[in-house]
């Protein structure tokens, strides 16, 4: 399952806080494990209130990610249903796109991502101008 | 929400079948499902506090007998839609809304649904943005 969302704004301020030290980069782990404990706990308060697949919330979870990609300090948040073998998250799909009988029942995960977006902008914003 | 569902269905109705959110038992395939939620306030605050704007995402499902069938149906559901990428305005009385294709989900087959003669249909689905405001 993919999701893509309007990150734009964000692109000028990733290259920005590349330029940065470790301290501002030690910085934006903490801000990008807030913005996804944020986005965790809305995707499953949207999970949990569905009739038929609120047992799907609890597969909900999330991994921060830290490293070197070409060259550049990368962090990153995967938010959402764990997907192994016989888990529940397996039916997440479903739940947020449906199938050939009907449409997607749960509110699509973007909207927790849009939510989380000033947020996480403006607290980004804050340490590169505390850093740089 | 109705008037902006009603408007899409009417735009794609003239290709294939449309249903609005589920279809009925056995319909002629390919179809269309159009789907989404009741609708979704804006997210810019008006001055007065009365929110009459929508920011919501609108589920299109393509359902064919097999994948290359979706894809061409979607692919005809995507050039009214969303010609050459563009968004599209709908026809919606006293509102300007604008419809643009945001994302896509893999084609997949819908083993929990078999059709006579041809197996599992399969479904592909495409999620606009839907913006609207009062005209």
């Amino acid at each position: 399952m993919a999701i893509t969302f309007d990150s734009s704004d964000l692109g000028a301020l990733s290259a920005d806080l590349t330029k940065a030290g470790d301290e501002v980069q030690s910085k934006a782990y903490g801000v990008v494990s807030r913005g996804a404990v944020q986005i965790k706990a809305q995707l499953r308060m949207e999970m949990y209130a569905s009739k038929y697949f609120h047992g799907i919330g609890s597969s909900i979870s999330y991994d921060i990610h830290g490293g070197d990609m070409f060259g550049v300090g990368v962090i990153e948040a995967e938010i959402g249903p764990t997907t192994d073998p016989g888990s529940a998250g397996n039916l997440a799909n479903i739940a947020y796109f449906g199938s050939s009988r009907g449409g997607g029942t749960v509110p699509d995960p973007v909207g927790a991502l849009n939510a989380e977006l000033p947020r996480f902008e403006a607290a980004l914003a804050k340490i590169a101008g505390e850093g740089i | 929400m109705l008037a902006h569902i009603t408007a899409i269905k009417a735009l794609l109705t003239p290709v294939h079948t449309t249903y609005d959110t589920a279809a009925p038992a056995n319909p002629p395939m390919p179809y269309y499902l159009v789907w989404g939620p009741g609708g979704t306030p804006g997210v810019e605050q008006a001055v007065d506090d009365v929110r009459l704007d929508i920011d919501a995402m609108v589920g299109v499902t393509t359902v064919a007998a097999n994948p290359t069938a979706v894809r061409v149906a979607q692919g005809q559901s995507r050039g009214i839609l969303a010609p050459s990428g563009h968004a599209v305005t709908l026809t919606v009385t006293g509102r300007i809304a604008w419809l643009r294709l945001f994302d896509s989900q893999p084609i997949e087959v819908d083993n929990a649904v078999t059709l006579p003669d041809t197996g599992h249909p399969c479904y592909g689905v495409d999620m606009y943005r839907l913006i609207s405001t009062p005209a």
